[in-house]
């Protein structure tokens, strides 16, 4: 007896430990092996051949290209590089090739903390474009503004990063704005009776802040908000049954791309069809995770998908077949413009990392092909968003 | 809404008690917890995934695939693993099998990458009212599956020679063997036998979401581990029991508190009963040094 006891017990401790370990080692795993072979694409990437490290510009992206939101993290950072890529292709820049090294925070805070102390480390690295979700993008700036290196983040949409540091720069919009949008679409539909699900994180809390005030606003109490943990809640049939048994016509959600196909189908696996709108919804994965569970989905995006500007069109073209992929979304659009900035500074002559930041700074508009953009005294900007709806396995502009 | 949330979890419970009886059966007959049980599960529905997905075959065949890579899988690393090292401390072999599942984990996503996948079987879904409740075709498939499987679990280790010789090598490895029981064949067809349950509970849950990934394997396998713990180390109807209360007792949880409480309660669980009960609900008391 005493000795099963003791066995269990010490299996027991094992067993949490491992857990603990698992969280935090299993993504690590993944980037070793994403990080050789990102280091054997970012070597292509310095497209000048035998360059020596005085004779390039260093950008670092430290973006999530493992992990939960992998997807976002490579889209961004395969924007970047065409961005530099162009350059390059035309000569580089006062004859010194610009040279793209990856950092891989795997969509966790802890790693992004490493990973920014690393770029601190290196004089060599002028600007980061980082990080992919806001929690990490919050805990790099805590280490690039003491270190006086710009950032620019492409997807970061928390309101805690308009007040993050003077080198803290945001080409995406905050979640004060795009949570703002959802809600409209809610209340303009006329629901009443809402939920809502986010992401536990400084992304999700800071949407569902300001989605709880703007509700009230309008009169609306929100009968159930639920959190998850990113990357870990597969289950949301909990939350759902709790959505379904109070009432619930109309959900906000705070999600990635990969969990909102879930959240869609457990509910209607509950025979629980809610009007659903989400920061999340803009992405192909939802596409083929969700098939025909993703139906009537609601979302906001940069331009209506039908209908797209002339010079957005091309670069989509053009990311498709540079990378082979089927279709981009937003924060390729985001990524791109921040590379385009960046080699506009280095163009100008801003060549050090005070330099950079003072450009991005100095209020100059930028001409891009979401429109004219300015970095606000805080570091950020404001793009449009137009809702849109998922309808027949496409994404279409909506009106409302 | 609580009936609604006993019927989620009873689904859910009744795929970590599948896992849970893996754990249990090889603690059964080696005396140590196969950390690696929950990667193999993984493994299986990877592998399903491939079948059914890439190469576009049929679901059945799907299923099949995956089992059988599993089952081979779990005797070759028992073979390779623990074989050789039956004679040492347990603890070597706890942690050979931890090393096992850091191999799996990170080999799977060598292959197929660390995003989630779109599992395409038993996505034609239909709801039926029960009253008040909602169950539909995926969870009455689940509970129609394992119930089956665990009946015919029972059969046989209570009424097949295979079952009798686990269970004598369970209650003691030399005397069966000087009663003639092959020992080493045995552990091979308790290990292909747990990973087959491990691979069905791997495939039931990426069915269940609708989506695989790599770290399935860990998710279900500290809740499958809680099972065993809480039903008892070593006892099949534990593994069993103890896989249905933690998978209800997580989504009244869920229910009661909030959503995140959920995750953690499998090991505020798994600590109450090492506190009170640590043989669990229907260990035996008695176990062999």
């Amino acid at each position: 007896m005493k000795k099963t006891s003791r066995i269990i017990a010490i299996l027991a401790m094992l067993a949490i430990l491992f857990t603990m370990a698992a969280c935090g080692s299993e993504p690590a795993a993944a980037s070793s092996s994403a990080g050789s072979s990102s280091a054997s694409s970012s070597s292509s990437s310095a497209s000048a051949p035998a360059a020596t490290e005085a004779d390039t510009y260093k950008i670092a992206v430290a973006l999530a290209l493992t992990g939960g939101s992998a997807e976002q993290g490579n889209e961004v950072r395969n924007a970047v590089k065409l961005a530099i890529d162009d350059v390059n292709a035309a000569g580089g820049i006062n004859g010194k090739m610009v040279e793209l090294v990856d950092y891989d925070d795997q969509a966790d805070p802890k790693q992004a903390a490493t990973v920014a102390n690393a770029i601190a480390a290196d004089e060599s690295i002028l600007a980061v474009v980082g990080h992919t979700n806001s929690s990490c993008t919050l805990a790099g700036a805590a280490i690039y503004n003491p270190a006086g290196i710009p950032q620019i983040t492409c997807t970061s949409s928390s309101p805690k990063i308009t007040d993050a540091g003077e080198y803290t720069f945001r080409l995406w919009n905050s979640d004060a704005y795009t949570a703002q949008v959802h809600v409209e679409t809610i209340i303009n539909k006329g629901y009443k009776n809402v939920g809502m699900i986010y992401e536990n994180n400084d992304y999700g809390l800071g949407a569902y802040n300001v989605a709880v005030e703007k509700f009230k606003e309008a009169g609306i109490d929100i009968l159930v908000a639920e959190s998850y943990l990113l990357g870990e809640t597969k289950d949301f049939t909990t939350i759902l049954t709790k959505m379904k048994s109070a009432g619930v016509e109309a959900i906000f959600a705070v999600s990635d791309e990969t969990e909102l196909p879930m959240i869609m189908t457990q509910a209607h696996s509950l025979g629980f069809y809610p009007f659903v709108t989400s920061t999340g919804a803009y992405s192909t994965t939802v596409l083929t995770l969700g098939g025909a569970e993703v139906e009537g989905l609601y979302g906001a995006t940069f331009f209506d998908p039908n209908n797209l500007p002339e010079g957005v069109a091309a670069f989509y073209d053009r990311f498709m077949e540079t990378y082979g992929v089927d279709a981009v979304v937003s924060p390729a659009v985001s990524g791109y413009i921040s590379g385009c900035i960046l080699m506009d500074a280095l163009k100008s002559g801003a060549t050090t990392r005070d330099q950079i930041r003072d450009y991005l700074d100095s209020g100059l508009t930028f001409d891009t092909m979401v429109g004219t953009l300015q970095f606000d005294e805080n570091g950020d900007v404001t793009i449009p968003l137009t809702r849109m709806v998922i309808k027949d396995g496409a994404f279409v502009g909506t009106p409302d | 809404m609580y009936l609604q949330q006993i019927v989620n979890g009873l689904t859910l419970g009744a795929i970590y008690a599948l896992l849970a009886l893996g754990y249990s059966m090889i603690f059964g007959v080696l005396y140590f917890i196969n950390f690696a049980h929950g990667d193999i599960a993984m493994v299986g529905g990877y592998v399903t995934w491939f079948v059914a997905a890439s190469l576009k075959m049929n679901f059945v065949l799907a299923i099949f695939a995956g089992i059988i890579v599993s089952t081979l899988l779990g005797v070759a690393i028992e073979f390779i693993g623990y074989r050789p090292i039956r004679r040492a401390p347990k603890l070597s072999a706890v942690i050979v099998s931890m090393g096992f599942s850091f191999v799996l984990s990170t080999s799977v996503q060598l292959i197929w990458g660390t995003r989630s996948l779109s599992m395409p079987i038993f996505t034609n879904v239909k709801t039926f009212n029960i009253g008040s409740i909602i169950i539909n075709s995926k969870q009455i498939w689940i509970l129609v599956i394992a119930t089956v499987i665990m009946v015919l679990l029972t059969l046989l280790i209570n009424k097949t020679k295979l079952g009798m010789a686990m269970r004598a090598v369970a209650l003691d490895q030399s005397t069966s063997a000087l009663m003639g029981v092959n020992v080493n064949r045995t552990i091979s067809a308790t290990f292909a036998i747990g990973s087959a349950l491990g691979a069905m509970s791997g495939i039931m849950m990426a069915a269940y979401y609708g989506v695989i990934y790599s770290t399935l394997g860990g998710l279900i396998g500290t809740k499958g581990f809680a099972a065993v713990v809480l039903g008892g180390a070593g006892s099949i109807p534990g593994a069993m029991l103890g896989g249905m209360l933690i998978g209800i007792i997580e989504s009244i949880a869920g229910t009661v508190f909030n959503a995140q409480v959920k995750d953690a309660v499998a090991f505020v669980v798994l600590i109450l009963v090492l506190l009170f009960k640590p043989s669990g609900i229907l260990g035996k008391d008695v176990m062999k040094d």
